[in-house]
């Protein structure tokens, strides 16, 4: 126990938590104040959101190998469940966010039961039809005296307890930040211990070869819905933290173009890995900072007109970023590491990411090796 | 093999925890939000953003506003949009600004998403620290965002999307710049209602806010003109083009008279399916986003002749209306290379607005005294809008006046959208109003006539 | 029943659209391996070439040629650039390539043709009356779009089928090692499913833009229904491709008539899955064997 507690890791662990602690109040202080703000609070909330979000995809995608497009289907029904629970049943914040997870996370795991017979690109158009679909069923008549039809649902914004904010002088920023970043360090030690239990190997043995799982006694059909299931499950609880954020969500509020970058922010930050979702997560936060802080320090920017041509700066930066790190942040991280003499035992992920299987090139080539 | 009950455990287990956290902090339990800023007093507000000279020096003033610039369909709005309201801005500092104090436009990419827009938002009022919003577009990019700017007393001023929302109830802060649409639908209902008594009336909506708004009120304008008329209703979603199905069923559901809420390239294919498609030679009367120039180039200049339409604005290309032509002129000098059309003429008319709010504010420039001002503009001539605009504190929309337009003229140089009728006006909600009196120096500022 | 077989015309109408938009991703899907989902912003800014063409010469076939020739210089540039980089990665990755090619060419579109929609010029035997068939009336445009569909369909199968060229870009596409082993120069054939599939695209996008008309997001909507329609028939399959796309409008048009214009989507994209669920390669997408 007490080496347990000396090892540099722990110290490292413990510094990151007390930052964490830290971090809302950090701007009070001189220096700190020129750079962090409840703004930033409130976007490191928002980070602790993506991070739930993003974790769940990557235990879809990177972990078990299917492929998902259609994320942020779920984000919103976690989100709608959390609104119609907070709003017309009147349930406190913390029930209606765990009840909007577990139900989300029973829809996933039905909605994966179809999900089965598909794979690869089959399985991603499908699954890609669950959020061009969604907004008409939100809005559809028959159930719009719950989901509030076009106008979406709006609830009552969140207060800090006056005994927080009486003792600790917190604002509803801080509040929020707490609430979701310890969700998240729950969501991630949770998904921390699924990837390295026995649930997680079967996930991977089921990425890497259905039929060698298969042949192992991995009942392949439980082990597929309960990957989606779980994925809806911190997809849910995300959109229900959203919710609570914004205290509002409309059927247009998570749409396409939000479920694609979902994707994209998983490749960015690393496939498999439990760092790479909250690389994700971090990439997903400031990436619209990042791109005004180009747009606005470009050399001739004005000339070329940068400012209407966002859209193209971002697209050029996804593209240069995935050609020189393709698999994401946390892949080159391993890398590095595993490049050190001595370093740890070799890596299976980048066997296993080349794997997957989804929109191969043909699986006949998975057949050549 | 993994058991399922291990898994269940845990996740109950994280639950729990995460559970007690918020129970021991006491939940979230006090009473609904909205702030309450009505009665001309802005909410207590404690933080970054909030005070009364936010964004305000002696030779500056931070004007937010949020549009859609990269990553959407509605960037075809945001960046012309942007572009007209940078114009007119930029010539009124290159006149002196108002009262010596320069305006400085920060524009926010709300990506026409909530969670976007909320971001921006914030941004802008807590970071950037502006004075104020004005002209933010899209029913969803506002609907996340002006819950948080009211409780923040922050002016949120001229909403370019027409949803009730915004103004009933009435919020000291927030005003809004476009019809109502439901008061737009109801004109063109009682036009309708009246013209076609007992005929079918088919109604091809979008399926959003907007449509289901629009659909709403030409049924009530029906009523007002105390006709009796059957309707049908079809709908699209955004992602659908081609109505040509939709035009179809509403011929096949025997409807005699088409009234269209949506957006222009459904409008136009609407139009021209029916004419060309279907043969079908019915009257259309279509909401006034879509009184444009562009509308009939792609409908099809003959398909859509006849075609009713209202607005609260003039057309850009109608020189002979001075405010127009003042328009033209200052977009030529400080935004050369833009199209001018009735988007970018939109932008120039709110940042006009907002000037004319500045200069009736006076030199003492706070937030609350700026509301008031807005509260009190009189009669207010806009710069491309078709009435004069009267406010008060129970009125805060801006627009709601509507003239009759009819598409005329066979080609692209005869084309135009020719106003008839009187300009309706019996949904001003502010019908007398005394003119306030103007701040010292107020004739000195620069504004374009 | 005029009204059923009115609706069933107008929906293989909207389905021709779905179809020739899933001709292209069919092409491209069948000779890299990839999901292209850039193929619809592809076309969208070819099209925009294709009319600034036509404003300086204003005769459709030219502008047509001349666009088809930018758009094969544009599908190997692409291929070249963005896509040979991520080509021996993770799997993954040339799909978020081609989703970043969404944002770069949507963005320079609306920066070099603004974003309000502009009318396109149709050829002009496209023009004029509808053509009736019994109850049912569909525009000379549709039809023109369902000929080139079939014209497209049977130059694909002809090419894959019969020259050399053909068979080597298959034989690469479904093992690169062995390609290569064989002596194909198998980067020259991507680049060339590239420039193929953009040539396609081009012409899907100059077809469809009188009736989608031309703007930055016209393809937008559209390319979600042709990637239903190109799954539906099997997304290696040229015939698939057509045949997804007609029973995609057809479903959509037929759900929007007897369950509700506002809920026809969901039903087509229902109707789509449950077939999928029997046959999960599509209808026509042959099954794949996966040994170990």
């Amino acid at each position: 126990m007490v080496r347990v507690l000396l090892r540099p890791r722990t110290f490292v662990m413990a510094a990151g938590l007390a930052v964490l602690i830290a971090f809302p109040y950090l701007y009070r202080l001189p220096f700190f104040d020129n750079y962090l703000s409840d703004f930033r609070t409130f976007q490191a909330t928002r980070f602790a959101i993506w991070i739930i979000v993003l974790m769940g995809l990557n235990l879809l995608t990177g972990y078990s190998g299917q492929i998902s497009l259609g994320h942020a289907a779920f984000v919103a029904v976690g989100a709608y469940i959390a609104a119609i629970l907070m709003k017309d049943a009147g349930l406190p914040v913390f029930a209606a966010v765990l009840a909007a997870a577990l139900l989300t996370g029973l829809l996933g795991f039905l909605i994966g039961a179809p999900a089965l017979r598909l794979s690869g690109p089959y399985l991603a158009i499908a699954t890609l039809a669950l959020i061009i679909v969604l907004p008409q069923i939100l809005k559809h008549p028959s159930i719009d005296q719950w989901t509030g039809g076009v106008s979406g649902i709006r609830i009552s914004s969140p207060r800090v307890p006056a005994s927080m904010h009486n003792n600790l002088d917190m604002n509803t920023d801080q509040w929020l930040y707490y609430n979701c970043m310890l969700a998240a360090l729950i969501m991630t030690a949770m998904a921390w211990s699924v990837t390295r239990s026995r649930l997680g190997r079967a996930f991977i043995a089921l990425r890497d070869s259905e039929i060698g799982a298969q042949q192992m006694g991995i009942n392949v059909s439980l082990y597929k819905m309960t990957a989606f299931g779980l994925s809806s499950l911190y997809a849910g609880a995300g959109g229900a933290l959203y919710l609570y954020q914004q205290y509002y969500v409309g059927p247009t509020s998570f749409d396409i173009t939000f479920s694609l970058t979902l994707l994209i922010m998983i490749v960015l930050g690393g496939l498999a890995s439990i760092s790479g979702a909250v690389f994700a997560a971090l990439i997903f936060t400031v990436k619209d900072d990042l791109t005004n802080f180009i747009v606005a320090h470009i050399p001739f920017g004005e000339k070329i007109g940068i400012e209407s041509s966002r859209g193209a700066l971002f697209g050029l930066l996804l593209i240069v970023s995935i050609i020189f790190t393709p698999r994401g942040i946390a892949g080159n991280l391993r890398k590095q590491k595993e490049a050190r003499p001595g370093g740890p035992r070799k890596s299976r992920i980048a066997a296993l990411v080349n794997k997957i299987g989804l929109f191969s090139r043909k699986e006949a080539q998975a057949s050549s090796d | 093999m993994f058991k399922p009950s291990r898994l269940v455990l845990l996740v109950f287990a994280a639950f729990m925890v995460f559970g007690l956290s918020f129970v021991a902090c006491g939940g979230n339990d006090d009473e609904g939000g909205g702030g309450g800023g009505g009665g001309g007093k802005l909410p207590v507000c404690e933080g970054p953003g909030c005070g009364e000279t936010v964004g305000v020096t002696d030779t500056s003033v931070k004007i937010g506003t949020l549009l859609p610039m990269s990553n959407t369909t509605a960037t075809a709005w945001g960046v012309p949009l942007s572009q007209g309201m940078k114009a007119y801005f930029d010539y009124i500092n290159d006149n002196g600004g108002i009262y010596g104090r320069k305006l400085e436009l920060v524009v926010g990419d709300s990506q026409y998403t909530g969670p976007v827009a909320s971001e921006t938002a914030k941004k802008l009022t807590e970071q950037d620290k502006v004075f104020a919003f004005m002209g933010n577009l899209g029913t969803e990019a506002e609907l996340a965002v002006y819950t948080y700017l009211e409780e923040h007393g922050v002016p949120d001023m001229l909403i370019l999307t027409g949803d009730k929302t915004w103004v009933d109830p009435v919020a000291f802060s927030r005003s809004r710049f476009l019809v109502d649409y439901e008061v737009e639908g109801r004109i063109l209902g009682k036009a309708i209602g009246e013209k076609y008594d007992g005929k079918k009336l088919g109604i091809l909506a979008q399926n959003d806010t907007f449509g289901k708004d629009g659909e709403a009120g030409l049924k009530l304008g029906i009523e007002d003109a105390g006709a009796t008329m059957e309707t049908t209703t079809q709908y699209y979603d955004a992602t659908q083009t081609d109505v040509t199905a939709q035009m179809q069923r509403l011929k096949a559901d025997g409807a005699e008279v088409i009234g269209f809420y949506g957006m222009p390239a459904q409008a136009s294919g609407g139009i021209a399916a029916a004419r060309t498609t279907l043969s079908w030679d019915v009257p259309f009367y279509i909401t006034g986003v879509n009184a444009a120039q562009i509308v009939g180039a792609l409908a099809g200049w003959e398909n859509i002749q006849g075609t009713i339409s209202v607005s609260f604005g003039h057309q850009s290309n109608e020189t002979e209306v001075p405010g127009v032509q003042a328009y033209q002129d200052i977009s030529a000098k400080y935004s050369p290379g833009t199209q001018t059309n009735s988007i970018n003429l939109t932008g120039y008319s709110v940042a006009a607005a907002m000037v004319a709010v500045l200069i009736q504010t006076g030199p003492d420039l706070t937030r609350t005294n700026f509301l008031n001002a807005a509260e009190s503009i009189c009669k207010y001539e806009g710069q491309g809008t078709i009435a004069p605009i009267s406010m008060s504190p129970t009125d805060h929309a801006w627009n709601e006046a509507e003239v009759f337009v009819e598409a005329t003229g066979t080609t692209a140089d005869t084309f135009s959208w020719k106003p008839f009728g009187e300009v309706i006006t019996q949904y001003e909600t502010t019908k007398d109003c005394k003119a306030p009196t103007a701040p010292a120096d107020a004739d000195k500022q620069p504004h374009a006539k | 029943m005029d009204q059923f077989i009115q609706q069933f015309a107008t929906g293989l109408s909207t389905g021709s659209l779905y179809a020739i938009i899933a001709l292209a991703l069919v092409l491209i899907y069948r000779s890299t391996g990839i999901v292209n989902f850039a193929q619809g912003e592809m076309a969208m800014f070819m099209t925009f070439t294709a009319w600034s063409v036509w404003n300086w010469d204003s005769n459709f076939w030219l502008a047509f040629f001349i666009t088809l020739i930018i758009a094969a210089a544009f599908g190997a540039l692409i291929e070249l650039v963005a896509l040979r980089p991520v080509e021996s990665g993770p799997v993954l990755n040339p799909i978020i390539v081609t989703i970043g090619l969404v944002l770069i060419l949507d963005s320079l579109a609306l920066r070099i043709w603004q974003g309000q929609p502009k009318p396109f010029p149709s050829p002009a035997m496209f023009k004029g009356a509808p053509l009736s068939i019994g109850p049912a009336d569909i525009s000379r445009t549709n039809v023109g779009v369902f000929c080139m569909s079939l014209l497209i369909m049977a130059l694909i199968y002809l090419f894959f089928n019969k020259t050399k060229v053909g068979l080597a870009m298959r034989a690469t596409a479904q093992d690169r090692v062995a390609g290569s082993l064989v002596g194909i120069r198998v980067g020259r054939m991507l680049a060339l499913g590239w420039v193929l599939s953009s040539m396609v695209g081009a012409v899907a996008g100059m077809l469809l833009a009188p009736t989608l008309f031309l703007s930055p997001t016209m393809m937008a909507g559209a390319l979600l229904f042709a990637f239903a329609a190109a799954v539906l028939g099997g997304l290696d399959s040229p015939v698939g491709a057509i045949v997804g796309g007609l029973t995609m409008g057809v479903v959509q048009n037929m759900a929007g008539t007897y369950i509700g214009s506002n809920i026809d989507i969901t039903v087509a994209f229902v109707v789509i899955i449950a077939i999928l669920l029997v046959r999960p390669r599509g209808l026509f997408g042959r099954k794949a064997i996966q040994r170990v």
